[in-house]
C-alpha cells in the first residue's frame, strides 16, 4: 500500500494538512502535526492532531472520513491520502518527541524556503496533541498541475 | 460571526503563506488541497481562483461548502474561514485581479500558453475563527497605509522639475525612490527602439548596477505589467517562482508543453516584494518603474498609487527631455572641432565588437550589445582613425552603420545606458556629457580594436 519512497516522504516532515466532514456534510480544514506510518501495508498511521481543534475532532468521531496531503515545502510536490479514522488516543511521551521532530523538519523546511522567522512559526503550533489512527486506502497525486488529483495506484512518489 | 471581519485578515490575502481548501463530496468524501490564490472581495466574500477541473470544483458542483485556513504573514495567526459558494465570474474586476494573478506565475514559468485562469469563483464567508493565539487574533488591527504624506513626493517632483538631461533625469528618480520615498531597490526600464523589449536604464540598491538588462514585453512579471499597461504588486516573489516552477514542470510531464527556458528578471536575487509601475506619457508606454524588498508583503496599495504618481512624473519629464532632444537645433551649432586627448599609453585596451548583434567586450569582459553596442564601435573608430573625442547626438543619429529607426530612436536613453555600463565598469573609456545634444569620448591609454564578423554561411 506505501511504498518505502513514500513512507520515507511521509514521515520526513513535509506541509501536512487535513480535511474532514461533519455529520451534515460541511468540510472542516486542520492541520497535522506529524505522521508515522504503523503499516506500510494495511496503510494505517499515526497522525498527531491538535487536541484543541474542535470541529475537525467532532467530525471525525460523527464520520471517521478524512483526507490528508502532505506537501514538500521547496517543491510543492503533494500526495493526498484518503481514508477512516480507527480511533482517536491518548498522545504519549513518544507522540510528543514524534511532533516536535515534526516541528523541526517542517519549519526547518519553512524557514530555508522563504526565510521566515522561527518565533513566528512557532505560534502555528498546538499547545497539546492527539493521536488519531487512520488507515488510509486510496493515494492522490496532489502536485500543482494539470495532474493534480490522479490516482496513484502503487503509492510510490 | 466573530468580531473579526475580513479587512481586519487582508495582510491574508497577499497570497505570502499558501492557504488550504477542504471540500467534501455529496458522499461525505472529503477533499483538501492548497490553494494558489485567495483574492478579498468585499466586506463578506473572498474570491477563490479557478485553473483546472479539480476534485475541488467537482466537490462544490455537489456541496457548496468549503472551509479555507488563512495565515496572516506577519503575525502568524491562523483563521479557518467557512464559506458558501455563490456564484463563478468570468470577467470584472474580481476576475481581471486573479487573472493578473495567475499570468505573473505562467509569465515567470514561460507557460502563457497553458496556465490559465478559468473563473473567478465567489464565495460568501460565514465564520471566521482564529485557530491559534486567539488573543492575538482578536487584537489584529488592518495595517495602516504605508504612504502617509504627500511631502516627500512634491520634494521629488521638485527635484526631478530641475532635471536638465535624460542622465540626470534617471539618476535623480532612483535616488529619490530611496533618499525620500525609502525604496532602497529600484530599477527604470525604457522600453527599446522595437518596442519589444525593456532595458534597464538606471538602478538603486543593487550590488552591480545592473544597467542593461533586457525584459522581453509580455515576458516575466515586469513584462505582462509592461503589455498590460498596468501595475502588478507581489508579496511572495520566491514562492511564486517554487510554485510556477512546480505546476511547469507537472505540464512539461503530461506533455503539454515541451522543456523550456527560465526567464531571468533583472532585479534583487531573493526579492519577495515587487512593485512593477508602468511610465506613461501622451497615452504612450516609456518604460517600466520597478521597486524591490528581500521582505514579504513589504508593498501596498498605496505603495502602488505613490509609485503611479512617480512613474508618471518619471516618463513625462524623459518624454519632454526627448521632444526637446528631437527639435533643439543646438547640437548643430556648436564646435565640432577633433580634440586630441591622448592618454598615457600604460594602458592599453582591447574591445572587440560582434557584428552579428553589436555585442562588445572590454577586456575579456562583457560590456554592452545591440544599437549601444554600435553606437560606441562606431565612435571608437572616429578616435581610432581621426583622433576624434567631440560628437553630438545629431551626427550620431545620421550615422547609417546604426540602423536607428526613425521615429523614438532612443538615442539619447542608449547614450545614457552605455555611459552607465562604462562608469559602472570604471573602463578606460568613459563618455562625458558636454551639452545638450554633445557629449566627448574618454580614452584612458590606447586602444586595439577587433570587429568579429558573422560566420558566413
Amino acid at each position: 500500500m506505501l511504498s518505502p519512497e513514500l513512507t520515507a516522504f511521509l514521515e520526513g516532515g513535509p506541509g501536512l494538512i487535513v480535511g474532514t466532514v461533519g455529520r451534515d456534510g460541511t468540510p472542516t480544514a486542520t492541520r497535522g502535526w506529524g505522521l508515522t506510518v504503523l503499516s506500510a501495508a494495511t496503510g494505517e498511521c499515526r497522525l498527531l492532531l491538535d487536541s484543541d481543534a474542535g470541529r475537525p475532532l467532532v467530525n471525525l468521531e460523527e464520520t471517521r472520513t478524512i483526507a490528508v496531503t502532505c506537501a514538500d515545502v521547496p517543491t510543492f510536490y503533494s500526495v493526498q491520502l484518503k481514508g477512516d479514522l480507527v480511533r482517536l488516543e491518548e498522545a504519549t511521551d513518544a507522540d510528543r518527541t514524534r511532533s516536535d521532530d515534526y516541528v523541526d523538519a517542517f519549519f526547518g523546511d519553512v524557514i530555508r524556503t522563504d526565510g521566515s522567522d522561527l518565533a513566528s512559526l512557532h505560534r502555528l503550533r498546538p499547545n497539546n496533541i492527539l493521536a488519531a489512527i487512520v488507515r488510509f486506502a486510496e493515494i492522490f497525486d496532489q502536485t500543482p498541475g494539470p495532474g493534480a488529483g490522479c490516482a496513484l495506484p502503487t503509492g510510490a512518489p | 460571526m466573530s468580531s473579526l471581519t475580513l479587512r481586519d485578515l487582508h495582510l491574508c490575502f497577499e497570497g505570502a503563506v499558501p492557504a488550504v481548501i477542504a471540500t467534501a463530496s455529496r458522499a461525505g468524501v472529503p477533499n483538501v488541497t492548497f490553494l494558489s490564490r485567495v483574492r478579498l472581495v468585499d466586506d463578506e466574500r473572498i474570491a477563490l481562483s479557478n485553473q483546472f477541473f479539480s476534485k475541488t470544483q467537482r466537490n462544490l458542483a455537489e456541496n457548496p461548502r468549503a472551509s479555507v485556513l488563512v495565515v496572516d504573514p506577519l503575525e502568524y495567526i491562523e483563521f479557518r474561514l467557512t464559506l458558501v459558494y455563490e456564484r463563478t465570474e468570468r470577467r470584472g474586476v474580481t476576475f481581471d485581479k486573479l487573472k493578473d494573478d495567475v499570468e505573473a506565475v505562467a509569465a515567470v514559468s514561460n507557460m502563457q500558453k497553458v496556465f490559465k485562469l478559468r473563473a473567478a469563483d465567489i464565495y460568501r464567508v460565514v465564520e471566521i475563527e482564529p485557530t491559534n493565539d486567539e488573543p492575538r487574533a482578536h487584537a489584529l488591527k488592518p495595517r495602516e497605509p504605508r504612504v502617509t504624506s504627500p511631502a516627500p513626493i512634491g520634494e521629488l517632483a521638485a527635484r526631478l522639475s530641475r532635471c536638465g538631461d535624460l542622465d540626470s533625469i534617471v539618476g535623480t528618480a532612483v535616488d529619490g525612490l530611496a533618499e525620500l520615498l525609502g525604496y532602497e531597490h529600484s530599477l527604470l526600464l525604457l522600453v527599446d527602439e522595437s518596442g519589444t523589449r525593456l532595458f534597464t536604464i538606471a538602478s538603486h540598491g543593487y550590488p552591480a548596477e545592473g544597467v542593461g538588462s533586457e525584459v522581453t514585453i509580455g515576458e516575466d512579471f515586469i513584462g505582462i505589467a509592461a503589455e498590460r499597461v498596468m501595475a502588478v504588486r507581489v508579496g511572495n516573489v520566491r514562492q511564486m517562482l517554487r510554485y510556477g516552477a512546480t505546476v511547469r514542470r507537472s505540464f512539461e510531464e503530461s506533455g503539454a508543453i515541451a522543456p523550456g527556458r527560465e526567464i531571468p528578471v533583472p532585479g534583487l536575487v531573493e526579492a519577495e516584494s515587487r512593485v512593477a509601475v508602468p511610465m506613461l506619457a501622451l497615452g504612450q508606454l516609456i518604460g517600466m518603474l520597478v521597486v524591490e524588498s528581500h521582505h514579504k508583503v513589504a508593498f501596498d496599495e498605496s505603495d502602488e498609487a505613490q509609485l503611479g504618481v512617480v512613474a508618471s512624473l518619471i516618463g513625462n519629464a524623459i518624454e519632454a527631455e526627448r521632444a526637446r532632444e528631437a527639435s533643439d537645433p543646438a547640437d548643430e551649432r556648436r564646435s565640432l572641432a577633433p580634440r586630441v586627448e591622448p592618454g598615457p599609453e600604460s594602458r592599453s585596451t582591447h574591445v572587440r565588437f560582434f557584428t552579428v548583434d553589436g555585442s562588445t567586450f572590454l577586456g575579456g569582459d562583457y560590456l554592452i550589445k545591440g544599437v549601444a553596442g554600435r553606437i560606441l564601435w562606431s565612435l571608437l573608430g572616429h578616435y581610432n582613425r581621426e583622433r576624434r573625442t567631440d560628437f553630438t547626438n545629431k551626427e550620431v543619429r545620421l550615422d547609417p552603420s546604426l540602423e536607428l529607426p526613425e521615429f523614438r530612436d532612443n538615442l539619447d536613453s542608449r547614450l545614457i545606458l552605455l555611459k552607465r555600463r562604462l562608469d559602472e565598469r570604471e573602463a578606460a573609456i568613459r563618455i562625458e556629457k558636454t551639452g545638450r545634444g554633445t557629449f566627448r569620448l574618454h580614452v584612458e591609454g590606447s586602444l586595439r580594436l577587433d570587429e568579429v564578423a558573422a560566420p558566413s554561411d
